[in-house]
């Protein structure tokens, strides 16, 4: 004290002087313990705090923290089977493709980081900035999902440039995966096919035969709290679904189409069909409707102007103009599978099949022959031969050549009803395939059995009028005809094969029955190739070096005179040893007296042309048309003002109802549509009136 | 003269240091690795900072303090322009504008004000002993508000941006001032004018201001209490012990400036109660030595820096846990040592230096 009050005199004498250094001063050193007193109890106040919240509120804030915690897992999506052609080429395949997340907390947080990030975003994909920004406003979110399904090309290159030196501002940003259904080749086989609906819901085709075949099970990424409270994770791997090998070859396929596409656009039709099988095992190589459309958008109006008649804009207007039932209307019809989900009278291809069980129960010994005056008086009715003045005297040979109608009625009234029925059955007609595909058409109502088949009726189905069969039922037991006899279950699908690539069930087709023996099915083969040869399809079916067996059909559409024709012809190629089956219909073309046109031959001469050398099927014989011995191209067949049998059910079935379905919410229309568009197609309703007027005549 | 050179005050700056960048590298790695897919990001930048800080501490602690008497006015003319350059020329950040750069360097002048006015104040305290002798209530009132008058300028100018940096900087002048003052009613002074400033402050200031105290006086229920209210979830959550060095929940986005403003809560959930009061004790420790060197040394100048430091020290560990424990409103201040963030940590690396080169000329109590 004494210092500090002689330091304190001293600078009052002389206050200029500092040499002397001030000191920190007793009095200076308890002020300073005060200080650090005081900081202490205020220590001790924040360290009571803490403790306080940890005492007062700690459960309650245990608690809040797991409950902010989310516990809801994140899905990690499977991948749908791809569906392979029989050469490994992709028909339908699931793309990853991703979505797009930001976060716009963590973006906006830094200027900077902002800016880079909304600059990558909108370099790398089709997005504005205004876009981005309108995100970027809630700057509180955490996630925020600015584009949907981005190819992986283009994430890619947004992730290069995140690895650079320039891209390392970029934050926020991550990906979501998810899979979307892509179909290579567009509308390629698309009725084969089928489409999927959002969330991997097969629509149609081997995509809704096969649904659940496809369909994996979804992963799940678990997030839980262990015992010692902290964040574990969990993953289950999702399980792929099945990869699909179908019989279908997409180069044959794409031949027909092509084929197909040029007619409809030259010349035009309501409908073309084609199928073509494997004989050997009733494999479908192509399945081709004129209606097709791409299942990468089956709901794209662009499909539906065939529906449509006048310029393109006008069709275009019709299809705006629509209702919404109209629409769905219009698309079943698009999406519908002719070859499957339809029935129609075959006419002449037809007597393949009487022919063959007249020669398999012994009724003929194939040295017949038929006296054709141009028609047959049946009760109450005189029939025609579509050849009014009689092809005279035909051996079968004869009458398989020249469609002759006279001499099929004589052998189907020896064959007899119930024999007639009987074969009718075997070789499928009536029953259900079992086609692997959906809404196969229930045509049990529509033939005759052996108690509704009375003379007249008999005489017709003998020459495949009156009855209805769908394309694939002839084609298949086609197959069988000139295979020796097997009738195999048709199918479009030959091997299933899990996400590791091993099998789980191969498909080598299933044998059904027999229907004819080996003798007969050569007879029938010989008689086939004379059609080509020497017959109805020889001016327009022959092509030089190939032996082709096959049988021209034309069936007049009810009510009969209304010049509406549905023409087919089916043929086999080798006949000797079939490797193909190709059945092609053309429903009412676009030509002036389609009955003598034989364009389904024609269409069929220009597939093969094409096919044939595709296929590895050799020429084997250098024998030409002889003109001269040509018959002329089989004339409309129909000469009988009768009807098909009365489909007094619904001509549809449960299948047929299915057959694709929009989706679910729609489904009771779609099963409406299915019903009325099957009876207006087989006429049903229409012959009830004709069959009324033959009873009472 | 002897070399009192506080070994014990390095060791307990290293220590913290370390625990730092460990609570730094655990609260951030969630962040990071979201952020920057490297959990260890913002610990590869924070240990950089700390190695510079290092080196910078040794390098001033070998300068002799007594230098800085001299160039006192110059370090005053350069905080106020550095805080006047921080208005007309920094950039934005979180809202406020407090950062400068120079080149690459990015540096906020309210963390260099800080140190600058410990030792400009500690300057002109030295020959300021005299005038706060003065008898008389006027000589008295006139004496103490001629002491704080020139600090008011660049307080003034950081508070307009940065208020809690203007506590931390008005605390270290009132510090320097209770020491220096033989007056005791310079106590019951200071805290009424303290209160009567703040709240007048808090009255007349902006409206997000105005908005922070409702949200503190309703921490539970105001949405924007949000991120006082995850802090004290992640308090309330650690327990005696915590739940264990790297298992921290909140720190995964719930917390927000996890390993910045509110790492204290970090820590207590992690590490508990225990390691709570731990670390506020090693805080009081260095105050302790802080005290310890001021009573050592040899001159006034020297004596004074420390209290500053101490003072600053104290304010800002003490601001930063009442914050995220809610007894203060919310606001932007590090806590020292631990906080990320690089001019926050080489600044008290540099202070620390300052306040070591003051202790290498200590003397035995007594010996003098």
């Amino acid at each position: 004290m004494s210092r500090q009050k002689s330091r304190g005199n001293r600078n009052k004498k002389a206050p200029e002087r500092r040499e002397k250094p001030k000191r920190f001063v007793q009095r200076m050193k308890v002020r300073l313990l005060l200080l650090v007193l005081i900081i202490m109890g205020a220590m001790v106040w924040v360290g009571y705090t803490v403790y306080a919240i940890n005492h007062n509120k700690g459960e309650k804030y245990k608690k809040n923290v797991l409950s902010q915690q989310r516990y809801d897992s994140l899905e990690i999506p499977y991948r749908r089977g791809d569906i392979i052609d029989r050469n490994g080429t992709y028909l339908a395949t699931s793309r990853k493709v991703y979505n797009v997340v930001l976060e716009p907390k963590h973006i906006c947080a830094d200027e900077e980081a902002k800016e880079t990030t909304v600059n990558a975003l909108i370099t790398y994909f089709k997005i504005t900035k205004e876009e981005v920004d309108k995100a970027l406003n809630d700057t509180n979110s955490l996630y925020k999902v600015i584009l949907k399904k981005q190819p992986y090309e283009d994430v890619q290159a947004f992730q290069e440039y995140q690895n650079t030196q320039a891209g390392k501002k970029v934050r926020g940003v991550w990906f979501e995966e998810e899979y979307q259904r892509y179909y290579p080749l567009g509308n390629l086989a698309c009725h084969v096919l089928g489409f999927t609906a959002a969330g991997n819901v097969g629509q149609g085709g081997v995509e809704g035969e096969y649904n659940s075949m496809l369909n994996g099970v979804n992963g799940r990424r678990y997030g839980y709290l262990n015992s010692d409270m902290s964040m574990e994770t969990t993953t289950i791997e999702p399980i792929n679904g099945n990869n699909i090998v179908t019989t279908i070859d997409s180069n044959i396929q794409n031949i027909i189409q092509n084929k197909i596409n040029d007619f409809m656009t030259e010349t035009g039709a309501k409908n073309v069909s084609v199928i073509a099988m494997k004989p050997a095992n009733a494999e479908i190589l192509a399945l081709y409707n004129s209606n097709s459309y791409d299942p990468n958008k089956p709901y794209d109006l662009e499909a539906l102007k065939y529906q449509f008649e006048g310029t393109d804009e006008e069709r275009m207007a019709e299809i705006e103009a629509q209702d919404d039932d109209a629409r769905l209307e219009s698309l079943n019809k698009l999406w519908r599978n002719y070859v499957i989900n339809d029935t129609f009278e075959p006419g002449s291809t037809f007597k393949t099949f009487t022919v063959a069980a007249a020669l398999e129960e012994n009724v003929l010994k194939g040295d017949e022959t038929f006296l054709c005056d141009g028609g047959e008086q049946v009760a109450n009715y005189y029939i025609h031969c579509h050849n009014h003045k009689g092809h005279g005297t035909v051996t079968i040979a004869g009458a398989m050549a020249k469609s002759c109608n006279d001499a099929l009625m004589q052998i189907g009234k020896k064959l007899g009803r119930e024999t007639f029925s009987q074969y009718q059955t075997v070789f499928g007609f009536g029953l259900k395939t079992n086609v692997d595909l959906p809404g196969e058409a229930y045509t049990k109502n529509l033939v005759y059995d052996s108690e509704t088949l009375n003379e007249v009726e008999l005489a017709c189905c003998s020459f495949g009028q009156g009855l209805n069969v769908s394309m694939i039922q002839l084609a298949t037991a086609f197959c069988s005809v000139v295979n020796g006899g097997n009738y195999y279950q048709p199918h479009v699908v030959k091997q299933i094969v899990d996400g590791n690539g091993s099998v789980v069930k191969n498909v080598d087709g299933v044998l059904l029955r027999k229907t004819i023996s080996e003798a007969t099915s050569e007879k029938l083969k010989d008689f086939l190739f004379d059609v080509v040869e020497i017959g109805t399809a020889a001016t327009r079916g022959h092509i030089d070096g190939y032996r082709i067996g096959g049988k021209t059909g034309t069936a007049e559409k009810l009510p009969r005179g209304n010049g509406k024709y549905i023409l087919s012809f089916i043929c086999a190629v080798p006949i000797e040893a079939p490797e193909l089956v190709l059945y092609v219909t053309v429903d009412e073309p676009n030509i002036e007296d389609p009955s003598h046109s034989g364009i389904a031959t024609v269409l069929s001469k220009n597939i093969l042309e094409e096919l044939l050398p595709y296929m590895n099927i050799f020429q084997s014989n250098q024998g030409t048309v002889d003109a001269e011995n040509a018959e002329e191209p089989e004339a409309v067949t129909p000469v009988f003002e009768g009807a098909a049998p009365e489909a007094t059910g619904a001509g549809t079935d449960e299948g047929a109802q299915g057959a694709i379905g929009a989706d679910n919410d729609t489904e009771e229309e779609t099963t409406e549509e299915t019903e009325t568009e099957t009876e207006e197609e087989t006429e049903a309703e229409t012959e009830e009136d004709n069959r009324g007027n033959d009873d009472t005549e | 003269m002897g070399d009192g050179f506080d070994y014990v005050l390095l060791f307990l700056v290293l220590f913290l240091i370390c625990f730092g960048l460990v609570m730094v590298y655990s609260s951030s790695s969630y962040k990071g690795y979201v952020e920057y897919k490297n959990a260890a990001y913002f610990f590869n930048k924070q240990w950089k900072f700390a190695l510079v800080g290092l080196f910078m501490m040794i390098g001033v602690s070998f300068i002799d303090y007594r230098n800085y008497r001299k160039i006192a006015n110059l370090i005053y003319i350069g905080i106020v322009g550095a805080t006047l350059a921080v208005l007309v020329i920094g950039r934005a950040s979180h809202g406020a504008t407090r950062w400068i750069q120079i080149g690459s360097i990015q540096f906020q002048p309210s963390e260099v004000a800080k140190l600058g006015l410990c030792i400009y104040v500690a300057a002109y305290s030295v020959n300021f002993n005299r005038i706060l002798k003065r008898k008389g209530a006027k000589n008295i009132i006139v004496s103490h508000f001629m002491f704080v008058l020139p600090t008011l300028l660049p307080i003034g100018l950081i508070a307009t941006e940065n208020l809690s940096t203007a506590i931390i900087c008005m605390a270290i002048v009132m510090g320097i001032l209770i020491v220096l003052s033989p007056k005791w009613v310079i106590f019951g002074v200071l805290a009424v004018v303290a209160a009567a400033g703040l709240w007048a402050f808090l009255e007349f200031s902006k409206s997000y201001r105005m908005e922070r105290i409702e949200v503190w006086k309703n921490i539970e229920t105001h949405e924007k209490g949000y991120q006082t209210r995850q802090a004290m979830y992640a308090i309330g959550s650690g327990g005696l012990m915590g739940k264990g060095l790297g298992s921290s929940i909140q720190k995964m986005g719930f917390v927000p400036e996890a390993h910045n403003d509110m790492i204290f809560s970090i820590i207590v959930e992690e590490l508990g109660m225990f390691g709570a009061v731990c670390l506020i004790l090693l805080f009081v420790l260095m105050i302790w030595r802080f005290m310890l060197i001021c009573t050592k040394s040899e001159d006034l100048f020297g004596a004074l820096i420390v209290v500053g430091v101490l003072t600053h020290i104290a304010a800002q560990v003490w601001i930063n846990i009442a914050v995220v424990t809610n007894l203060i409103p919310p606001t932007g201040v590090t806590l020292p040592f631990i906080s990320y963030g690089g001019t926050s940590l080489i600044m008290l690396m540099i202070e620390m230096g300052v306040v070591l080169s003051v202790s290498r000329h200590t003397v035995e109590v007594g010996e003098a």
